[in-house]
């Protein structure tokens, strides 16, 4: 007797279940598009406002600008992922009403706002829009986000500090690489590459930093910076940073700059007596730099034992353009042996074909 | 005037362009892929193409290289749109014959300056 | 034959099936607990990543110098019908900037023959680096002879599809290789999706795999898919929930779990140098994929370093799966002896401490409710019947095995629907959703027993398969339609 109950009640409970689960979808799925209908019929009409916001001048452009800050805030609700969108397709002025739009909508106001609310998502689209809309005085509000114990938030937050253009937040970013709490160094990176030149100072700065990871990163910042005047002190930590992988980053910083006081020290590091992963990319930042005088040293290292070494002063022979192409064309002959020359002639190939580095 | 075909699979970038283009008085056909692009070309009196490379179907690269190889086609003005550092794109861009490029985000102004600019070099 | 002895004899078959039986009715009990602790796992974090994708980034990591460039190794054996259309697509992925390595492994077909046309290849001098050892010797290398595609096609001796990954991670030049099959029809997005991972966590992260849907039934143009739909054999159907519960939500468990096991070759990025390390794949292996994740677990576990493998849920990957039983019977074989080899092989790391999580969770799970799955099913399909046949247990207890067994089964797959909906919602047909619906019912009646037994067979020829069908076992890797994928449930 109890068995058979028990049977029915398993039994019961599973088709329960399976009705629920199927229910369930069926709401899901009819919740979802019914919002997403609402929302484009909503926003249809009010598309082509926002384009003629974007492309038309002067007078047309303030009426858009008029109607749309004057629409009630379920329509603008509507249209604002339309807009937001926008917002990373255009540059120029087009872009400079559709941030005034905002602006005059509130949406800074709303934003940071959003910012001390609950619920991570929230904080975060809060976050990405205040980069978006590149509102400097937030700021100091985006600094704490940085601690957040959400690594999602911490990265979006990194970003939007990018936006910013707020210099103080170069060692916040920076401190940020190591320890519990982290953001990823790629976020870093380009957050640094964003702030631009009136940064520099404090990303060199950043050189001395304890953390290894901060250094690669200031390293990587300031080559693609442009930053002429780092050459020694990046000359520096090339020779004498304990960290393997900084020392590469150096190098290839090295090659970035492209001064002439590069030249030196990258030949330096290409000799036997350093790591492998060093060699590679000294060899590689010679190639980038361009300098004709490292043919020689380059054309040597063709018959390096390490495959990556003689692959990497093939390509970097190939950068330097027609003295490497002379040198490689040497080479290729036999004039520095046989594995030299299947290095030379491998590096020709790859560069008549345009698929060189 | 010119007619000028937009081919990009953003609706956004389509109706801005179109848009912009209309307004300094060009006729626009916009399309959402390489074939339709093609197609559009070789059909209508095409005057000037703007193609966006990452399409799906078909690439406008690919689409660039069909139009510069057929005689009817050989002539026309293509300006690219390419996703900013994309590496490569610009250079295959131009290897594959086109005219001129424009990088994403862009500009609507700078780019209706630049059909223009395009459009008076082939001598509309 | 004495009273006595019948008696006797009666209360030890009734004492058998009772016991055997309960411990099959305990087992699905488990199994499925399981199943459903994993499928919610893996829903809640698929809908976390799915929310927040708007706020990942990719745009900027599309733009960044310093994403790190990636080599896409494509190995190719007789693939002339689709190979050209595939790297046309794959040349198109948004992604700052990366290399296509195809490995034409010794075809007898023209695929060379036809990228040579599409592409305009010449052959070119090269140099193999041999930092991986492989067996089918390099031919010849060609690059296109004129445009600037990043296109490289190696031409070697046929060794088989691990052999030819290897040659093609040798060859690799960027310090990410992604491992993709001919036929992976991928979303432009792909790499910016799997590279994620492997940018926020730079020095840990050595691989990230990513889902692989079912590309039957899709709308696919020009190498991608441009609209979701269901397929119409009912046998590709089952798989798709399939799929979607064991690949999409299981997998994002696992790596939420710090114990991912299996990146399907269909799709994976990894460090070069970790895959080098550990000598790339092994071409004697039947789940070579697998096994080249089970050996970097051990092998970073040994060295005790601090590392991650990972699996991202964004969907990227499409590939076609088996359209008709007999094939998916044969691929389901394979899988299992691949499952069994690989498990007999690394044994050692089973319930050991030393390997972690790996070790102490994710092998033993695999041992006990993958491996074994297919054998105790089986059981409990012949004995529970025959235990009521005998009254030896009752009809209840039947009853009780049918609904544990395959009821619970049934709510595990409906709540990866509804999963499925809330975070991806990726059908847009309503009569699609009905067809998933119906399909993660249905699995459970014929499909589940159908696979159970060529499982079971091919856990067979692991522990009877003599060496010499290693090569003709390896050759079947890239045999017709569908049996692309490396992984196992």
């Amino acid at each position: 007797m109890t068995t058979v109950l028990t049977s029915s009640v398993f039994l019961l409970c599973t088709l329960l279940a399976v009705m629920v689960l199927g229910l369930l979808v069926v709401v899901i799925r009819s919740i979802r598009l019914l919002e997403e209908r609402l929302r484009a019929a909503r926003a249809a009409p009010l598309r082509g406002l926002l384009i003629e916001l974007v492309c038309e001048d002067d007078e047309e452009e303030s009426a858009a600008l008029r109607r749309l800050t004057g629409l009630d805030q379920r329509r603008w609700e509507a249209l604002e992922p339309t807009a937001a969108a926008m917002l990373g397709k255009v540059t120029g002025r087009g872009r400079d009403a559709l941030v005034e739009l905002f602006e005059r909508r509130g949406a800074v106001e709303g934003a940071l706002a959003g910012l001390r609310r609950r619920g991570t998502l929230r904080r975060a689209r809060s976050a990405e829009l205040i980069g978006e809309l590149g509102h400097e005085p937030a700021a100091p509000a985006l600094l704490p986000l940085l601690d957040s114990r959400d690594p999602d938030l911490r990265a979006v937050a990194g970003r939007a500090l990018g936006r910013l253009g707020d210099v103080n937040a170069v060692p916040a970013l920076l401190d940020r690489l190591d320890g519990h709490r982290r953001i990823p160094p790629a976020v870093a990176t380009s957050a640094l590459i964003r702030l631009g030149p009136v940064a520099l100072p404090a990303i060199r700065a950043g050189l001395g930093h304890r953390d290894a990871v901060a250094r690669a990163v200031a390293l990587d910042a300031l080559a693609s910076l442009g930053d002429r005047e780092a050459t020694d002190v990046v000359a520096g930590v090339l020779r004498d940073d304990p960290s393997p992988e900084v020392r590469v980053r150096a190098a290839h910083a090295m090659g970035f700059l492209g001064t002439r006081d590069a030249l030196e020290p990258l030949l330096d590091t290409v000799d036997p007596a350093h790591p492998l992963d060093l060699r590679v990319a000294a060899a590689e930042a010679l190639g980038i730099l361009g300098a004709v005088r490292a043919t020689p040293r380059l054309t040597a290292l063709l018959r390096d034992p390490s495959h990556r070494v003689a692959a990497a002063a093939g390509d970097a022979l190939l950068r330097i353009g027609p003295a490497g192409h002379l040198a490689l064309d040497f080479s290729a002959r036999g004039a520095d042996g046989p594995r030299a020359a299947a290095y030379a002639r491998a590096a020709i190939a790859a560069g008549d074909r345009g698929t060189g580095p | 005037m010119a007619n000028v075909l937009v081919a990009d699979d953003d609706a956004d970038i389509r109706d801005l362009v179109t848009f912009k283009l209309t307004q300094s008085g060009h006729e626009v056909v916009a399309v959402e892929d390489g074939p339709s692009a093609l197609a559009a070309a070789r059909e209508s009196a095409v005057n000037l193409v703007l193609l966006d490379i990452r399409m799906p179907g078909m690439s406008g690269l690919d689409v660039c290289r069909e139009l510069r190889a057929e005689p009817a086609t050989s002539g026309l003005p293509i300006i690219l749109l390419t996703a900013r550092s994309q590496e490569g794109d610009v250079e295959r861009g131009f290897a594959a014959g086109a005219d001129d490029y424009i990088i994403k985000p862009f500009s609507p102004r700078e780019l209706a300056s630049r059909v223009q600019a395009v459009l008076g070099r082939a001598g509309q | 034959m004495t009273e006595t002895a019948t008696g006797v004899l009666r209360d030890v078959v009734d004492g058998f099936f009772a016991v055997t039986d309960t411990a099959i009715l305990w087992y699905f009990l488990v199994i499925n607990s399981c199943n459903l602790l994993i499928t919610l796992l893996g829903s809640r974090d698929v809908i976390r990543t799915l929310r927040r994708a708007p706020v990942a980034g990719h745009d900027d990591a599309a733009a960044s110098r310093f994403t790190p460039p990636i080599s896409v190794i494509v190995p190719a054996y007789n693939e002339e019908a689709v190979i050209t259309e595939a790297m046309r697509a794959m040349l198109l992925l948004r992604y700052p900037r990366f290399e296509i390595v195809v490995v034409d492994d010794g075809s007898t077909d023209g695929t060379l023959e036809r990228l040579r046309e599409a592409f305009d290849l010449v052959e070119v001098e090269h140099v193999v680096p041999r930092e991986i050892p492989s067996r089918g010797d390099v031919e010849s290398v060609h690059l296109p002879r004129t445009s600037s595609l990043p296109l490289v096609v190696v031409r070697k001796q046929n060794g088989g599809r691990a052999d030819a990954l290897n040659v093609g991670i040798d060859l690799a030049r960027y310090p990410l290789v992604c491992m993709v099959d001919a036929d992976s029809l991928l979303g432009p997005e792909a790499l910016l999706s799997a590279v994620k991972p492997l940018m926020d966590d730079p020095t840990r992260t050595v691989g990230c795999g990513g889902v692989v849907g079912i590309a039957n039934g899709c709308v696919v143009r020009a190498g991608r898919v441009v609209e979701v739909r269901m397929p119409r054999e009912s046998v590709v159907r089952i798989q798709t929930i399939e799929y979607l519960r064991a690949f999409l939500l299981g997998r994002t468990a696992w790596s939420r779990l710090g114990g991912l096991l299996i990146i399907s070759g269909a799709f994976g990025v990894f460090r070069r140098e970790a895959v080098v390390e550990v000598g790339g794949l092994d071409p004697d292996c039947m789940g070579e994929d697998a096994e080249l994740v089970l050996k970097l677990h051990r092998s970073m576990r040994d060295r005790r370093r601090d590392y991650r493998i990972v699996f991202v849920s964004e969907p990227i990957c499409w590939t076609e799966a088996p359209p008709t039983a007999r094939i998916l019977a044969r691929q389901r074989r394979r899988w299992h002896r691949g499952l069994t080899e690989l498990l007999l092989k690394h044994r050692r790391m089973i319930a050991n401490p030393r390997y972690g999580r790996i070790g102490l969770l994710t092998l033993p799970y695999y041992v006990v409710f993958e491996l074994l799955a297919p054998l105790i099913e089986v059981a409990g399909l012949v004995l529970v019947p025959l235990g009521v046949a005998l009254g030896a247990v009752n009809v209840a207890f039947l009853w009780h095995f049918l609904l544990l067994a395959y009821g619970l089964a049934m709510v595990v797959s409906l709540v990866a629907v509804a999963a499925e909906e809330f975070a991806f919602h990726r059908f847009t047909r309503w009569r699609d959703t009905a067809d998933l619906m119906v399909a993660s019912l249905i699995e459970n009646l014929g499909y589940r027993q159908f696979l159970a037994v060529a499982q079971l067979r091919g856990m067979w020829d692991a522990l009877h398969g003599s060496q010499q069908d290693w090569g003709v076992m390896t050759r079947k890797g890239f045999a017709p339609a569908g049996s692309k994928q490396g992984g196992e449930r």
